[in-house]
């Protein structure tokens, strides 16, 4: 069997995803083995030009030339795998969706936005599946790169890639943590999906949500929590937006 | 290590034959390595294991001696992939598991079949079974409904169990079709126009999980006793063996294993066990 | 029954004895942060044998079945059974805990045996404590939990200076034969403290259920439609950690992963939860218990009503950690069987 061909794209985003790949160190050879890398930014310098099996993508999309190359790939490429918070929720970068394209460009630069040609033809961040259809998703800031190659593996073997949909907390005690919420720290792991094998709570850092929502939040049971913890229903808002404001404009829209 | 059987281990089985048998289902004819017969009861499942992609539970569709067969929807990992295996290739098999066709019980009853869409399967089991031993049954009646002319699985055998005249067989669409000049209607509109004696039949229903519901009350008008109102059920299971918990039916009194107890039941024991979940 | 005495200096000698010889894995419970868990001891100083507050995980589920362990190995198309099993010795196990086992034993041990858990419950040698300082949201005094007479080798009870060991097992009694140095018989009058220690442990706790426990069933077999499912559900999480701590909740999932060279791999089974969503969903996408009411309500039953239709056995032996670790506050058999009574 010849060796899957697989690319690598950067959209917006820190590229820090992109780097878990390089952090597999050992793993990294057996990954190699297993597929052939015919496009990467960050380890490759040529281009292959199309055809891929599968292409791996982090980043959101926040120009239209983005927007076009996006929409290339998906017609040249089997599978897509959208890899990190922001080409999964659209991150971080979806954070300021609540102005227009035009109010930050004037906040931001101060009126010289008209000079940077990259800027002609900003839009509004997205995450991938508001433009393409996406097969896979790898989520979280960073991605798990375990989980990175147990999707690659299934997706090479013809099995559906799946994610947990039970939330951050089942994990974070099969660790033996305690809880952060009796250490008065306020996590969103009660609604955020599993697969991270709790990093963050691990470390007694909270959970910000970077992995998405499980498929349906009991998002009323968590503003109950959040309140019983002193939280404001603004607080509880802007914690949920971290990396996830997209899906909030989103539901917003819906119910408006 | 111990010699004892384990449960979690399959044992190889060789594909003899692949026939397919509509868009998203293929038959599957298998003869364990070991050339020991499989050795089921009609309604009885195995669990088929792939290597690396997963297990199965899967009911065997036939009763013959010298092999066994499953028919298989594509639905998830395990059977996308055994959809692209050939003939000659291994797979897994645990079993048979679970409690099949109560034959003993039922012996001398005629026999009623209400077969939907792919519960034509595990129903093919039971009615191999009833022709090769009619002497143990009166009358035998097959009622299949399904969604599409298409959807008409084993066309030739149906074929031959409508012209064979040991057996009647009743079929409906959901929808019609100008290939198709029978009966149109849901399943439960076969019911009542089949003349039966109601004390002595024994209806036994395979189906999706909303026939079950549609169907039961039909066969109580034609005052079946609960007790001969038999269903065979299907749940999520992961071992099989009564352990893993996953295939549990529940309700206010007790809770029931379908890969276990079941998958067949009496509609009186879904009563007596008040089995809320079942229906 | 044999009981002898142990002065507690002796008896962290022997479990220091017992870590350098580097026979069997030696677990004890030992703090971690606020709460307490069972890990793999390097001195016996780590032991916290007077522990209130059960362990964050229980012990019987996260030695005889791991969260994550290997039933098959795969390599070319062939399969090869796992089932390994080393000796490993458990100190300070509480009596809920030991109850918890005997579910344990009811569900892997009937036909057909399970025979990875046989092997590894063969390969156990626990060493109970009594639970003499019980926590707030433990209610075992009023489900018969709080003390046990067998499923054990051998049982600590804490009477000041020392501990009075009752043993149960041939392999207990080997055991203390072995070390009969570090022990003495013991007298009439450490009975009597052993029997006043229980006793007035028994009315430390200060959570009870309110209904006799042989009544739950038949008092639950009406409340299966009540309202206050629903109530709950609008509260949960479906996080399934009710279920994750719960030394009685032994449902799992199985699932094979691959190598990347797509040749070899194992078939592993891990621990599942029926509160969880994806619990009793099917290949084709149904769920057979889509809503959170059924999850939740599916729990409380099983706890208290179908193991014992099942198995004759109560699958809730009152630790208490569905309470501890229920972040919404609505896991907790009493509660609910409290609120379920007043109607």
């Amino acid at each position: 069997m010849a060796k899957p061909k697989v690319a690598i794209f950067s959209m917006a985003c820190c590229a820090g995803c992109a780097l878990q790949i390089v952090n597999l160190e050992e793993k990294i050879l057996d990954l190699v083995g297993a597929i052939d890398v015919v496009e990467w930014q960050e380890g490759l310098s040529e281009k292959s030009g199309g055809n891929y099996d599968i292409a791996i993508i982090e980043g959101s999309i926040v120009t239209e030339k983005e927007a076009e190359e996006l929409r290339k790939i998906r017609q040249t490429a089997k599978i897509v795998i959208a890899i990190g918070a922001c080409a999964h929720t659209g991150g971080i970068n979806c954070l300021g969706n609540h102005m227009s394209v035009e109010e930050k460009k004037s906040i931001v630069y101060d009126g010289d936005a008209g000079k940077i040609d990259g800027l002609k033809d900003a839009i509004q961040p997205r995450p991938l599946n508001a433009i393409i259809k996406v097969d896979a998703v790898v989520p979280g800031c960073p991605i798990n790169k375990n989980e990175l190659v147990e999707a690659v593996k299934c997706l090479l073997l013809g099995k559906k890639f799946r994610l947990p949909d039970y939330p951050v907390c089942f994990e974070c005690a099969l660790k033996e943590n305690g809880c952060l919420f009796d250490l008065d720290i306020i996590c969103l792991g009660p609604i955020t999906r599993a697969g991270c094998e709790a990093a963050c709570p691990s470390i007694n850092k909270e959970c910000n949500g970077c992995r998405g929502w499980v498929d349906d939040p009991n998002q009323n049971a968590a503003k109950d929590i959040l309140e019983k913890y002193g939280l404001s229903i603004e607080d509880i808002k802007k914690r949920f937006e971290i990396f996830n404001a997209y899906k909030t404009e989103i539901m917003e829209k819906k119910n408006a | 290590m111990n010699n004892e059987k384990n449960y979690m281990e399959p044992e190889p089985a060789k594909i003899l034959k692949i026939l397919s048998l509509g868009e998203y289902e293929k038959l599957f004819r298998l003869e364990l390595k070991s050339e020991k017969k499989l050795g089921h009861k009609p309604l009885q499942f195995v669990k088929v294991s792939i290597p690396l992609i997963g297990e199965a539970p899967i009911s065997v569709c036939n009763w013959q001696e010298e092999f066994f067969e499953i028919a298989v929807r594509k639905v998830g990992d395990v059977t996308n992939k055994i959809h692209t295996m050939e003939t000659g290739e291994t797979i897994g098999i645990t079993g048979p598991l679970g409690n099949g066709f109560p034959i003993d019980e039922m012996r001398g009853k005629d026999l009623l079949v209400i077969a939907g869409g792919i519960g034509l399967f595990p129903a093919r089991s039971l009615i191999h079974y009833s022709l090769a031993n009619h002497d143990n049954f009166g009358r035998i009646i097959i009622l299949f409904g399904t969604k599409s002319f298409d959807e008409r699985y084993f066309p030739e055998e149906l074929l031959n169990w409508q012209y064979r005249g040991d057996l009647e067989l009743h079929q409906a669409l959901d929808k019609g079709d100008a290939r198709w000049g029978g009966h149109i209607g849901l399943i439960t509109t076969l019911i009542p126009p089949v003349q039966i004696n109601a004390e002595n039949t024994c209806a036994v229903i395979v189906g999706p999980p909303i026939m079950y519901r549609f169907v039961i009350p039909e066969l109580r008008k034609k005052n079946i006793p609960d007790t001969q109102i038999l269903m065979s059920f299907e749940r999520r299971m992961e071992c099989g063996a009564g352990k893993c918990g996953r295939c549990q039916i529940n309700g206010p009194k007790t809770t029931w294993y379908t890969c276990k107890d079941g998958p067949v039941i009496s509609y009186a024991d879904v009563l007596r066990l008040k089995l809320k979940e079942a229906i | 029954m044999r009981f002898v005495s142990v002065n507690k200096e002796k008896f962290f000698e022997l479990v220091n004895l017992l870590i350098k010889q580097k026979k069997e894995r030696i677990v004890g419970v030992v703090k971690k942060d606020d709460d307490y868990i069972f890990n793999d001891l390097e001195n016996a100083v780590e032991l916290c044998l007077d522990y209130g507050k059960p362990t964050l995980l229980p012990p019987g589920k996260k030695y005889l079945l791991p969260r994550k362990e290997t039933l098959l190995k795969f390599q070319n198309a062939s399969s090869e059974i796992v089932n390994e099993a080393k000796p490993i010795t458990l100190i300070g196990v509480h009596p809920y805990d030991l109850w918890a086992i005997k579910v344990m034993n009811a569900v892997f041990l009937s036909e057909p045996i399970d025979r990875n858990y046989a092997e590894k419950r063969k390969n156990m040698f626990i060493i109970g404590v009594d639970y003499l300082n019980p926590h707030p949201n433990s209610f075992c005094a009023s489900i018969g939990t709080y003390e046990i007479h067998d499923g054990f080798d051998l049982l600590l009870t804490d009477i000041g200076k020392k501990y009075i060991i009752t043993i149960d097992s041939e392999k207990g009694e080997k055991f203390i034969d072995k070390y009969i140095e570090f022990t003495k018989e013991a007298t009439a009058i450490d009975l009597l403290f052993l029997d006043n220690a229980v006793n007035k442990a028994k009315e430390k706790y200060k959570l009870a259920m309110p209904l006799k426990k042989e009544e739950l069933p038949k008092f639950l077999e009406d409340k299966y439609d009540n309202p206050l499912w629903t109530e709950l559900a609008k509260k949960c999480f479906s996080c399934g950690k009710c279920n994750l701590v719960c030394p009685t909740c032994v449902c799992f999932n199985i699932e094979d992963k691959a190598e990347l060279n797509l040749q070899e791999g194992v078939r592993e089974r891990e621990w599942h939860g029926c509160a969880l969503k994806e619990f009793a969903e099917v290949a084709m996408g149904h769920n057979f218990r889509g809503k959170i009411e059924q999850r939740l309500r599916h729990r409380i039953y099983r706890k208290l009503s179908y193991t014992v239709s099942r198995y004759g056995i109560y699958g809730c032996v009152g630790c208490g950690r569905c309470i501890n670790s229920c972040k919404a506050g609505i896991a907790s058999p009493v509660e609910i069987i409290k609120k379920l009574n007043k109607e």
